[in-house]
């Protein structure tokens, strides 16, 4: 369930990166899209019925999930926020420039230079 | 020890973060401090980070081909930063954490490691493309950069599922035949944006002609090469040539659409950066023919074009009007180009008749016949825009610093030496080739003779 939850989500953040005609939200989309990868990443990881895989003496179980993929998510979180505010930063700098973030307007503001 | 190639760089990259303005004087020294430790490290060892046994931890391998493919790109880097006026503005800290990530990108053999490496690769060049206010280009090339990131990711994710390991080696050997689609495809797509294949290549025009030429110079030549490098190197040696067919037709579709798209420019810089897409899909398509021959051809190839761009692109960002007042500068132009267009005499013949040679020999014809296409319109652009510098009248022509033009025309004087004997160029290309196709010897060199 969440494995197709998380394509749909990867589906509507490339829709909306195609489609949107504010680089703002085209932002907004790359946030889903990496959202939904990681998502994704930790829903293979998991096992019906196991625990947190951390061992203590309050879990007795044998039965972990897969603690590999959410190392990895960690990372992955940490490399999509830095993405991110670099993202913002250059749009700071681009709305310095043109004074706008509609991707028209910039089209014909470049085209007259 | 392997570890210090990537450590020097990223260590003194944040120590000289106070001194930015000066860190462009040392730059040089810090590259050639890892040259020399280059040197002086054993050939075809694996070491393992935090003393994990290989499919367990993080390996950096140094065989053959990741020794080359080091010693490349990092003097790529050294003629880069010999030339202080175009690392200008604190951006040589930028350069040193680059070659930090490339370094590490070459010499991992993990699968989401090269991702992490892959992903500051891009975050550093989206920072060097928005050089010179090119903002806009900038943004642009963040966006599907990382959805390309994303799409290596999920590659990634979907061969740890498949081998239930993310070492390389461990990939090669155990991964289920149900799984290889989904993990070559992601891949593949993750790996073309940054390799320019075309679909995804759009954001190349955008960047490289932004007007500064430590953009094109380093984005064009290092970086490039360290990515067909790590394509070479996953879909080679670790998934055992599965979906090169693929790639070939992606790299032809590359090459004719690229060089028709480079001829209808009207600013060089824009042709410049459509000649160095269509290379590429040169590149790529003769290396996914698969043999010994075509891999040593695609990688010969490979140097001369990035030697080609380095003197093309500086040379173009930095000339205002006409080559009269710079003929020093303007005759290296010229060479450059006459070597991109495979003229006798100059390196790009050799690695173009290689190319030849080595696609007659595996029964391919549509190959040749598309580079013998490609190089007529090649010829075409290149010789208008000579012409056009050679003999446009214009007052205000400023002279080049002299130390651009000194390496431009060492470097065009190195293409005529491989012209006449290519054997330097060659041995660096067979040795990568080398390390690329003995999958057995890398597999044995990371897991110990498992």
């Amino acid at each position: 369930m969440v494995y197709y939850i998380s394509f749909i989500l990867i589906g509507v953040g490339i829709y909306g990166i195609l489609t949107q005609k504010n680089l703002f939200k085209t932002l907004v989309s790359l946030t889903i899209i990496d959202t939904a990868i990681n998502i994704l990443i930790i829903s293979l990881g998991y096992i019906e019925g196991c625990d947190v895989p951390i061992y203590s003496k309050y879990t007795q179980s044998t039965n972990f999930v897969d603690p590999l993929p959410q190392a990895l998510v960690l990372t992955a979180i940490v490399i999509g926020v830095g993405t991110l505010a670099l993202g913002a930063s250059l749009l700071i700098r681009v709305y310095e420039k043109y004074g706008t973030l509609d991707t028209e307007e910039i089209a014909v503001k470049e085209a007259r230079k | 020890m392997t570890a210090l190639l990537i450590a020097i760089p990223l260590i003194s990259a944040f120590i000289f973060v106070p001194f930015k303005e000066k860190s462009k004087y040392i730059l040089p020294f810090i590259v050639l401090a890892n040259i020399i430790l280059l040197f002086n490290l054993p050939l075809d060892t694996a070491e393992f980070m935090g003393g994990w046994k290989a499919p367990f931890g993080i390996v950096l391998v140094l065989d053959s081909a990741s020794f080359y493919t080091l010693l490349v790109v990092n003097i790529i880097f050294l003629l880069i930063s010999l030339m202080p006026q175009i690392t200008d503005k604190g951006l040589s800290i930028i350069l040193l954490i680059l070659l930090a990530s490339t370094n590490g990108l070459i010499l991992t053999g993990d699968i989401f490691n090269s991702f992490v490496f892959m992903e500051i690769t891009a975050a550093e060049a989206y920072i060097i493309g928005s050089s010179k206010k090119n903002y806009y280009g900038a943004y642009k090339y963040l966006i599907v950069g990382s959805i390309a990131g994303g799409f290596y990711l999920l590659g990634a994710i979907y061969s740890y599922l498949g081998t239930g390991s993310l070492n390389f080696a461990d990939i090669s050997l155990n991964m289920k035949e149900s799984f290889l689609p989904y993990v070559a495809l992601m891949l593949f797509i993750g790996l073309a944006v940054e390799s320019k294949i075309l679909p995804l290549a759009g954001w190349v025009p955008d960047v490289y002609a932004s007007g500064s030429p430590l953009t094109p110079a380093i984005l064009g030549t290092g970086v490039t090469f360290t990515m067909i490098y790590l394509l070479s190197r996953i879909f080679i040696t670790v998934l055992n040539g599965y979906f090169l067919d693929v790639i070939y037709i992606f790299g032809l579709l590359t090459l004719i659409l690229a060089e028709i798209a480079a001829f209808k420019q009207e600013k060089l810089l824009k042709a410049l950066a459509f000649s160095s897409i269509a290379q590429a899909g040169l590149v790529l398509s003769v290396i996914s023919l698969n043999t010994y021959d075509s891999l040593k051809a695609g990688y010969f190839h490979l140097l001369n074009d990035a030697t080609a761009k380095i003197i093309l692109f500086v040379i173009a960002a930095t000339i205002v009007g006409s080559f009269m007042k710079n003929k020093t500068a303007g005759i290296s132009f010229s060479i450059a180009s006459f070597s991109l267009i495979g003229f006798p005499l100059f390196a790009g013949f050799r690695s173009k008749l290689l190319i030849l040679q080595s696609s007659f020999e595996s029964g391919n014809y549509i190959l040749p016949a598309a580079l013998l296409f490609s190089t007529i319109i090649e010829a075409a652009y290149l010789l208008k825009w000579n012409i056009h510098l050679w003999y446009e009248n214009n007052e205000k022509s400023e002279r080049i610093p002299w130390n651009i033009v000194l390496i431009t025309l060492i470097l065009s004087l190195f293409i005529i030496y491989i012209g006449l004997f290519p054997d330097t160029y060659l041995k660096i290309a067979e040795n990568i080739t080398n390390g690329l196709m003995n999958y057995k010897a890398y597999v044995t060199t990371v897991l110990g003779g498992m």
